[in-house]
């Protein structure tokens, strides 16, 4: 860590690889993801944490990259979208998506296929349609009415289900 | 400051419709659309400096660094980040206290339950609500998951929003906030920790260490009016604790309102129509006038003075039931005679 602090630094892995920032204090996680690491697959939407569109995940939680500090990051395990598309549960999810036609615009599918991985990887069970929701609560979607993909994460809980030994 | 918290920038000229990218004004409305993202990612105003950032390992270095005039305490950057970007803060220094384990810890093993400032709602949400009703639905409800995941209970008690979705449960549980600075640490209690809308007693390079909720006999809970579901603010908030001796009679019982006044406001005339009864209808109507008298709600964008005042009644009905279940469910009955 530089002495005068005008430089901010941290290192942590993003989507298994390490990273090394170094920049201004206030640069945003997600701006480093888009601009210096190219991962465009995180969006911006409303930049105040009130959409959910640039959810990643920081520690293996849901967080709006939009309020972090790419300083804040050292030592963290950050997965994007471009991460979490290459998992188990987050391919599984996203050929759900298709099935269900749960992706019109697209700006707030990262985000909810981020989550929506999460949720299957940390559920230890089925969960009902309310639980779903409200782990969704923190991302919008202005096309879709969010039926097509509650029913996305529906039909991969149960997927996940039936394959579980 | 927005009584209520920042608004997101507004766009500097509203879209124009019906106009194509080929046209003049077309183009003048894609490169709009570009200022407006320009200005919603990281760069502040001009003439504002990125300022600086530091990470301290330990409870006395960051009481060292926050010594530095405009220093700001970073923990969850819910609101800072946001209230930074559009201008509304500027900390010469951001002193990140999310290394100091100290202050996220939280320890439940004796009996007053010590949480950490940097707790995140997400940790206080897994606390025992039989214990902390108010409090753990106060953090079950802010905001989002992600922002659950990262805001502190040090930050929305610092921040003092008059709608703070943990105050009424620090106000009803009782707790004592520590704060720490060069010149030692000092205890206040949470009834006496905000002096108005966005504003507490904390002096400037004073920092929140932890939160020590006494065991308060009784069970508690929080219940807010909000239009949407979730990823709202309280259009208003009650929080209430009551405690029962074997034969039914409420021994102890506190109100707090959030949302309603300049600051989150404990009503001590409304905990008093409760106690002495067995919280029957007439002693909870009674509650509710005491605490419509006590409040001050304001008109606002959110909602009218008369809409606040309305709903308040109700709030503090289903606050006190689920206060009341918990007080019951506890073992041995929450209060010892």
């Amino acid at each position: 860590m530089p002495d005068d602090g005008v430089t901010a630094q941290s290192a942590f892995t993003c989507n298994g690889v390490e990273r090394r920032f170094s920049g201004a204090p206030d640069r945003l996680l997600i701006d480093v993801l888009r601009d210096d690491l190219g991962l465009t697959g995180t969006k911006l939407g409303c930049g105040t944490g009130d959409c959910g569109a640039c959810t990643v995940l920081l520690d293996g939680d849901v967080v709006n990259s939009c309020l972090v500090y790419a300083a804040e990051c050292d030592g963290a395990d950050v997965q994007t979208i471009e991460g979490v598309a290459e998992t188990t549960h987050g391919k599984r999810l996203i050929d759900q998506f298709v099935e269900t036609s749960a992706v019109q615009c697209g700006i707030c599918t990262p985000g909810f296929v981020v989550t929506g991985a999460a949720l299957l990887a940390n559920a230890n069970r089925r969960l009902d349609r309310k639980e779903i929701t409200e782990a969704l609560s923190g991302n919008l979607c202005r096309c879709t009415g969010y039926y097509p993909i509650i029913a996305a994460i529906e039909a991969a809980m149960d997927e996940l289900g039936e394959g579980s030994s | 400051m927005d009584l209520y918290g920042p608004r997101p920038r507004p766009l500097a000229s509203p879209p124009r419709v019906g106009q194509g990218n080929s046209t003049e004004a077309g183009r003048g409305f894609t490169a709009q659309v570009q200022d407006v993202r320009t200005e919603a990612l990281s760069s502040l105003p001009s003439g504002t400096s990125a300022g600086r950032y530091v990470r301290p390992p330990d409870l006395d270095t960051a009481v060292e660094y926050m010594r530095t005039p405009g220093a700001a305490v970073l923990a969850g950057g819910t609101d800072l980040i946001m209230m930074r970007a559009s201008g509304v803060l500027d900390p010469q220094l951001l002193v990140d206290v999310k290394n100091i384990n100290e202050l996220r810890a939280i320890d439940v093993s004796g009996d007053v339950v010590t949480v950490g400032a940097a707790a995140t709602m997400k940790e206080i949400s897994g606390l025992d609500a039989n214990r902390l009703g108010a409090l753990v639905d106060g953090a079950r409800v802010l905001g989002g998951p992600q922002t659950r995941a990262r805001a502190t209970i040090g930050g929305n008690a610092c921040r003092a929003s008059p709608a703070g979705d943990t105050l009424a449960g620090l106000l009803v549980l009782g707790a004592q906030i520590e704060l720490a600075s060069s010149n030692g640490v000092r205890v206040v209690s949470a009834g006496s920790f905000f002096a108005g809308p966005g504003s507490t007693i904390c002096r400037p390079d004073e920092l929140a260490v932890r939160f020590r909720l006494p065991a308060s006999p009784g069970g508690s809970a929080y219940e807010r009016h909000t239009y949407r579901k979730w990823l709202d603010l309280a259009i208003v908030g009650v929080g209430a604790r009551v405690a029962f001796a074997p034969d039914g009679v409420c021994v102890d019982a506190d109100v707090a309102v959030c949302a309603a006044a300049p600051t989150p406001l404990l009503v001590p005339e409304a905990g008093r129509a409760l106690t002495q009864s067995s919280c029957d209808a007439k002693a909870v109507e009674d509650a509710a006038e005491a605490l419509a008298a006590a409040v001050d709600p304001i008109d606002d964008v959110r909602a009218t003075r008369g809409y606040r005042l309305h709903v308040l009644p109700e709030l503090l009905r289903r606050a006190l039931a689920r206060a009341v279940v918990r007080a019951r469910d506890e073992e041995g009955s929450g209060y010892a005679g």
